[in-house]
């Protein structure tokens, strides 16, 4: 499999008052394309962080990061930006979606941003919203829809772009533990059926059942995962070690 | 689709929209009338102007106004009545108006004052000169021995309407002359120093004392202000000899000057009305953006640029100062039809003795500039509000509750 994702010694901070918090001290990592994986770990561990940086929404401090064999760090805002735009696909724990948008409109418009036409654009809606099984609820506004709906219409909007990656930031934090588990099982089935790469941020324990490599953070750095077996690109430092379970 | 965002964010707070809605007819509407106010009252000291004493305009000989002569008759038109009567025939021109004025000395038996003569065409003056203060009597029109008295000159001769006062001047061969004349009226018109010693004669009596055809001046009342350049250009191409001067040149010190001040008065006020739209916009639409920071953050990471995330904020300050500018148009609009049809008194202005009306003037072209300002404002106020929201951080904005 193609690497999707090459972190190299990744190092990041943050101001907190007059301290500085080292929110990732000396990350590597490996993503294939094609995988699924959870970064994990308690709060502040550097999870969100580590999700952030790899999704372009921060930059990192110090050390490499390369998407698609190209190294962020050369490129300019707007080359990111059309990175997010084309390649990237965003689940959040909040959903983040229009309110004052329709379902539908809410899966289409990132679509119309993109360029895509008029008739490409309503047959994707329609393909990524039956695929998280909310096309029926398509004309309902997202107040009008549950936790667990609204969280689907998001992931079909991430969907609907044909990313290279779904980024999905604790995507079932603010879902009971049903709702949360079919939009697992929803991702796991996106894994297979069309081979998307997927990497969430999630310190729910039901979430690690879905995914077949997890990453767990601590203290901004990658910690052994006993019981599991070492994965072929894990590498990073005398803490670092990425494990996977399939 | 941005479009449709734009529009259907508008109806997600009805409260906040209101405010911002409110904010901009209010701000349109009184730009609006106070367009209009203005036009109305500078219409109507320009009116006041011409029809109170200068005309549209006047045509003298080259460089007269500018110099002080010892005998000014010999800088005087000879052919007077041939200019009148060419002016006559452009159809700009309704009515031309031949003046002299003189110094002379006038008495009614007892005291004798220096004054400051016109000899005026009466029957045709008294047609248009219809805003002379006449604080006494009547003004001059077909008596042929009649004199109009300034205020302050009537007081100094202690004369009334019906009196008779004597005018005694030299002729322009330097020999003394006089006239008996009867007071029609008292006028004044708010320079002392001229009420004090203005007078008005029939211009045949004028010349009469001066023993003289000639005219010093020809007035000119026009179809409107806007004629006044083609008619100087026939005067400067047929009478070489000959300069004409508008009004507002005439009376650049009573009346240029006040218009200058009065625009940079009603400039100011109107930067006053737009700095208060603009913070009334951008408090209100600050506090929309800042709850929208999540949902900004999530465009930004889709793709969007600060940019263009502003841009769609804009589009929606567009949308609403657009709508919020055409509905203080016609509610403006409708005000003047109804509130203010009679217009808006006001107190005498200076050279005014009495109340006066001020007719709020609506024009398409303030209409336009009403409607930008406050799409602009609204423009702008968005601007100031996302500014900051569109350049955070996006993993800032994301976290943000």
């Amino acid at each position: 499999m193609t690497m999707l994702y090459e972190v190299e010694d990744l190092k990041f901070h943050y101001k907190l008052g007059n301290q500085q918090i080292d929110a990732l001290r000396g990350v590597s990592l490996e993503i294939k394309q094609g995988e699924f994986v959870c970064l994990t770990g308690p709060s502040g561990s550097g999870k969100s962080t580590l999700l952030n940086i790899l999704g372009m929404i921060e930059s990192p401090a110090e050390g490499k990061v390369k998407f698609g064999g190209v190294n962020l760090g050369t490129l300019l805002e707007s080359e990111k930006n059309e990175i997010r735009r084309h390649k990237i696909g965003f689940v959040f724990q909040s959903f983040n979606l229009f309110p004052v948008l329709k379902a539908a409109e809410n899966v289409e418009y990132f679509l119309g941003r993109m360029g895509v036409s008029k008739k490409e654009r309503h047959l994707r809606v329609q393909a990524s919203m039956e695929a998280v099984g909310i096309w029926e609820q398509r004309n309902k506004k997202p107040l009008e829809m549950s936790g667990g709906q609204r969280q689907r219409v998001a992931i079909a909007r991430a969907l609907a772009k044909n990313p290279e990656v779904i980024i999905a930031d604790e995507p079932t934090a603010s879902l009971d533990q049903a709702n949360g588990r079919q939009i697992m099982e929803i991702f796991k089935d996106l894994h297979t059926q069309n081979k998307v790469t997927i990497v969430v941020a999630s310190h729910d324990p039901m979430v690690l059942s879905f995914v077949e490599t997890q990453i767990k953070l601590r203290d901004g750095q990658i910690l052994d995962f006993p019981g599991l077996h070492p994965s072929t690109s894990g590498r990073g430092g005398p803490h670092a070690d990425q494990t996977s379970s399939s | 689709m941005q479009i449709k965002l734009a529009l259907r964010n508008l109806l997600r707070n009805p409260r906040r929209t209101s405010t911002v809605l409110l904010t901009v007819i209010t701000g349109s509407a009184a730009l609006f009338i106070f367009h209009g106010f203005n036009a109305g009252l500078m219409n109507q000291y320009r009116e006041s102007t011409i029809h109170s004493r200068y005309g549209h305009g006047q045509i003298n000989t080259v460089g007269y106004r500018e110099k002080v002569f010892e005998k000014p008759w010999e800088h005087w038109m000879n052919n007077g009545a041939q200019v009148a009567e060419r002016l006559k025939q452009l159809p700009q021109v309704k009515q031309v108006f031949p003046r002299v004025e003189f110094f002379s000395l006038l008495t009614n038996g007892r005291v004798t004052v220096s004054g400051k003569g016109q000899g005026v065409d009466a029957v045709e003056e008294a047609k248009f000169f219809n805003m002379l203060n006449i604080e006494q009597g009547v003004a001059l029109s077909d008596q042929a021995d009649g004199i109009l008295l300034g205020k302050g000159l009537a007081r100094a001769l202690d004369v009334k309407p019906g009196d008779r006062v004597t005018v005694l001047g030299n002729t322009i061969q330097g020999s003394i002359n006089g006239l008996d004349l009867i007071v029609t009226g008292i006028f004044h018109t708010g320079q002392k120093e001229f009420d004090d010693v203005g007078f008005r004669i029939p211009l045949a009596q004028a010349q009469k004392l001066l023993e003289t055809e000639q005219v010093e001046s020809v007035a000119l009342g026009l179809d409107s202000v806007a004629s006044w350049d083609a008619v100087a250009s026939v005067v400067r191409a047929e009478f070489p000899m000959l300069e004409a001067t508008p009004f507002a040149v005439l009376d650049k010190v009573w009346y240029q000057n006040s218009v200058d001040w009065l625009d940079s008065q009603f400039g100011f006020i109107q930067f006053i009305i737009l700095a208060i739209v603009i913070l009334g916009i951008f408090s209100t639409v600050s506090i929309g953006v800042l709850e929208r920071k999540q949902e900004i953050g999530n465009l930004r990471a889709n793709g969007e640029s600060g940019r263009q995330v502003l841009g769609l904020l804009i589009l929606e300050g567009l949308a609403l100062g657009a709508l919020g500018a055409f509905l203080g148009l016609a509610i403006a609009w409708i005000i003047n039809l109804t509130l203010l049809r009679n217009g808006v008194l006001m107190p005498p202005a200076p050279g005014i003795t009495r109340q006066f009306y001020i007719h709020i003037e609506l024009q398409p072209k303030m209409a336009a500039v009403a409607f930008l300002m406050g799409a602009v404002t609204s423009v702008l106020g968005t601007f100031l509000a996302g500014l900051k929201v569109a350049r955070m951080p996006i993993g800032e904005a994301l976290r943000s509750n």
